[in-house]
């Protein structure tokens, strides 16, 4: 298999190769950057890459990073896309996901401070799945502590779906939980019903599910 | 007492400047007159006069005296006092001719009648018809000709007519019996006529009559008509004696003696009836009083009105032109600046006096609030309208004032209004600043340290190194996220990029309880309007999670197409007073500036609820 190819996008010459360089390190092939939002969709038009990895806040005006994402994303559909923010907004991520969870990632600005979270989620996205950042899953699930099929999942099934919602693969959350696959199945499964919510085999199926059901105001 | 000197009703005005120092001159002139008729009657009486004769010319001198006192004293603005007082004068100049005593008898007869001529110019002077310059010519060719008749009898006449066993006249330089004669007939029948024509002036004015407030005028105009053919009567009487040497009127007695009296009456009238206008007008102050209560109902000033005010609702103009009588009063009012506007509101000419089109400054000369243009024959009422341009003069201050604390107070609000916004720029630009500057340095300082982690790790560096760069990391974590929550609490960026809905669903699922939240707002709202909307609801949900005690809390937005209510209501037990804390006092100015109001209802053990409104422009 190739590499993989990504465009990197940050009004910051600096970010921009920060990024970059991490990537690269990681493996990642970088085919080109861009320092706003129209250069950053020229060059996905015409070069196609397997991600862009972008910065939320970028000219045209204050907001045209997820402007350019959301755009790629309903022209470009095979392109996953990574936005770095530096909001802690759920509405932001959710608005970026649209109606699916494919090839697509919010993670905040702080998790450069660690090289591995931000390939961790470059490959997660280019594998097809989501990564979104944990600071906003915790918030949607703290927001629906009111409700009461939340409130009957013990601390561990809470993790476990918090887990589920960032987009993690089921080998990863059992690692991060210490179990087994086995045993994360037979846990996303009581999950699942305690929510009230089909379990779907599908990963990312299953991931906007739960994403949604978090969302949904009560 | 009246102060006919008021200051604002003396401007426009060519008579004499100060009333304090013509009432003076009228005091010492009345004295003066009054010692010379003394002197005058005492000659009579030592000449034999009888007592019916005395008695009618101390009555009759002594009447244009008393009257001449009076109507300097409350008449200053026009000079009726001092011509009433040479009236008196003159009289008594006329009365030496019967004394019988050689030079001042022939005085006495050539200067004997122009007290008619002195009564005639004061009758022109009230009527003031057709401007003054007609009038004047008139009397200027009744003194011309008075003058050719004092000189014939001075200088032609020897010996004087004045009766048999007349001495010569000392005076008679020119002593020529046909000119003498010829200038007596002539000159008299000239007077005869201009006194005719004198009071045909009176007359037409009392048809023309249109002005109520002139009604008091009417009686001396019509005594002065009366004089004036009396004036006539025995001008032509002269004429008619000497041409013919017989009476004009020749009847029997006591016919004669009858007719006698009836002159002197007629010349009495004027100063009589003058008196009396006097008097009467000196009560009219009266009616101000309601006009002064009804000052706060007159449009334009707009308050409580007055119960039974007789002016409720008039316009200042209409309850001027109603008191004081004179439907062609004009109300104008001076601007600040200097220009002057009609009662409608359009800007006209400085006024100015023109003919009988008076002009009466309220206030000050140097600074007037306004002016009547009205009809001369108002001067005749001065104490009424001295009253009214005071109680005018009030109102239109008042008018101004409110106008100043009017515009004063838009200024504020628009200046408020001003200030909310440019806090709410002010607020947005930081947020950008911390976004673009502080936060961007954090983050390319992560991505060093990140660079220095994997340099770490790569090298034989010591374990220490890597532990202290995992603090580091966390430090700048923590750094990132309390920036990131300042420069939210400063201005949410999700409020301007998504709008006031996502960023209070923000809010609610940041509570610590649960909050319902409904949102009606279909569309974007002006920057100021969400940005408080947006920190209204946060600070009242603060509150609510701080104090209320509440389990469960609701927010309601709805934008109602000309403004955002926002409401909201929480199951706790109260304490959020806006008058505690600046957070809802602070937020309810806010709301004020922009137009809308803030309530705070605290139910106690039902809850709270905050509700607002907020006016979209």
């Amino acid at each position: 298999m190739s590499e993989l190819r990504v465009v990197v996008a940050d009004d910051s010459v600096v970010v921009r190769r920060g990024v970059s360089r991490i990537l690269a390190e990681g493996g990642f092939e970088i085919v080109a950057e861009a320092g706003d939002a129209d250069e950053m969709l020229a060059l996905v038009s015409a070069l196609r890459p397997h991600l862009v990895v972008t910065d939320i806040r970028m000219p045209p005006g204050t907001s045209g990073g997820l402007g350019a994402a959301l755009e790629i994303r309903r022209l470009h559909p095979a392109v996953g896309v990574l936005v770095l923010s530096q909001y802690l907004e759920p509405d932001y991520a959710i608005r970026l996901l649209g109606r699916g969870v494919d090839r697509v990632g919010y993670l905040l600005k702080e998790r450069l401070s660690d090289a591995q979270e931000l390939l961790d989620a470059a490959r997660r996205i280019t594998a097809g799945g989501s990564a979104i950042d944990p600071a906003v899953v915790d918030e949607l699930v703290r927001a629906r502590r009111r409700d009461d099929h939340i409130s009957r999942l013990t601390d561990r099934e809470r993790q476990a779906l918090a887990l589920i919602a960032e987009g993690h693969s089921n080998r990863a959350i059992a690692e991060r939980l210490g179990i087994t696959i086995k045993t994360l199945e037979g846990m996303s499964s009581a999950i699942f019903a305690k929510l009230g919510l089909e379990d779907d085999p599908d990963r990312n199926r299953r991931v906007l599910a739960v994403l949604m059901y978090l969302d949904d105001p009560m | 007492m009246a102060h006919p000197g008021f200051p604002g009703c003396a401007a426009a005005t060519d008579v004499p400047a100060s009333p304090e120092m013509s009432r003076r001159a009228a005091s010492v002139a009345t004295a003066g007159v009054t010692l010379f008729a003394f002197a005058t009657l005492v000659l009579h009486g030592a000449s034999g006069a009888p007592t019916s004769f005395l008695f009618a010319e101390a009555v009759t001198g002594m009447t244009f005296v008393v009257a001449g006192l009076v109507a300097a004293w409350y008449r200053p603005t026009i000079p009726a006092g001092p011509i009433l007082l040479a009236c008196g004068a003159l009289w008594y100049v006329g009365g030496y001719a019967p004394i019988g005593r050689p030079v001042l008898a022939e005085l006495g007869f050539a200067f004997e009648g122009y007290y008619d001529l002195a009564l005639g110019f004061l009758l022109l002077l009230l009527t003031a018809l057709g401007g003054g310059l007609r009038s004047l010519s008139l009397i200027a060719a009744l003194a011309a000709v008075m003058a050719a008749r004092t000189v014939g009898r001075l200088l032609f006449l020897d010996p004087p007519a004045l009766g048999p066993g007349y001495p010569p006249n000392p005076f008679a330089l020119f002593a020529d019996q046909p000119t003498a004669d010829g200038l007596e007939v002539l000159s008299n029948l000239a007077m005869a006529v201009l006194f005719i024509l004198v009071g045909a002036v009176g007359v037409r004015r009392l048809m023309a009559d249109g002005v109520v407030a002139r009604r008091a005028r009417r009686p001396i105009i019509a005594a002065g008509v009366l004089a004036m053919g009396g004036a006539a009567f025995r001008a032509a009487e002269y004429a008619w004696a000497t041409a013919t040497g017989t009476l004009l009127v020749d009847l029997p007695d006591p016919a004669h003696e009858v007719f006698q009296w009836s002159l002197f009456v007629l010349r009495t009238l004027v100063p009589i009836a003058f008196v009396a206008g006097v008097l009467r007008t000196r009560g009219e102050a009266g009616v101000l009083a309601p006009l002064a209560a009804s000052l706060g109902t007159t449009a334009g000033s707009g308050d409580v009105p007055t119960e039974g005010s007789a002016f409720r609702g008039m316009s200042l103009g209409d309850a001027a032109r109603r008191v004081l009588g004179d439907p062609s009063l004009v109300l104008v009012r001076a601007r600040q600046a200097g220009t002057w506007v009609s009662e409608a509101g359009l800007p006209v000419d400085p006024p100015r006096t023109v003919g009988d089109r008076w002009t009466t400054l309220i206030g000050t000369p140097d600074t007037p609030v306004g002016a009547f243009v009205h009809d001369r024959a108002l001067l005749d009422h001065p104490e009424l309208l001295e009253g009214v341009v005071a109680v005018v003069r009030l109102a239109l201050e008042n008018e101004r004032l409110d106008a100043a604390l009017q515009a004063q107070l838009d200024e504020v609000v628009a200046s408020r209004a001003r200030i909310v916004a440019a806090t709410e720029e002010e607020r947005r630009r930081l947020e950008r600043d911390l976004h673009d500057g502080a936060q961007q340095r954090l983050v390319v300082a992560m991505l060093a340290l990140q660079e220095a982690r994997s340099l770490a790790a790569a090298s034989e560096a010591p374990p220490d190194l890597a532990v202290r760069l995992d603090a580091l990391a966390e430090e700048l974590t923590a750094a990132t996220r309390e920036l990131r929550e300042l420069a939210r609490g400063i201005h949410p960026a999700i409020l301007e990029h998504e709008g006031l809905g996502a960023a209070i669903t923000g809010l609610a699922r940041r509570a610590s309880i649960p909050v319902e939240v409904r949102l009606d707002i279909e569309r974007r709202l002006p920057p100021v309007v969400e940005s408080t909307a947006y920190f209204t609801v946060a600070e009242a949900l603060t509150n609510t999670q701080r104090y209320a005690g509440a389990s469960h809390a609701m927010v309601h937005v709805a934008d109602t197409g000309h403004g955002l209510e926002i409401e909201v209501t929480d199951d706790g037990i109260g304490g959020a007073d806006p008058g505690r804390g600046t957070g809802l006092r602070g937020l309810g100015d806010r709301m004020h500036a922009l137009g809308g109001e803030l309530q705070v209802r605290d139910g106690h053990d039902h809850g709270t609820t905050v509700s607002a409104r907020i006016p979209i422009a």
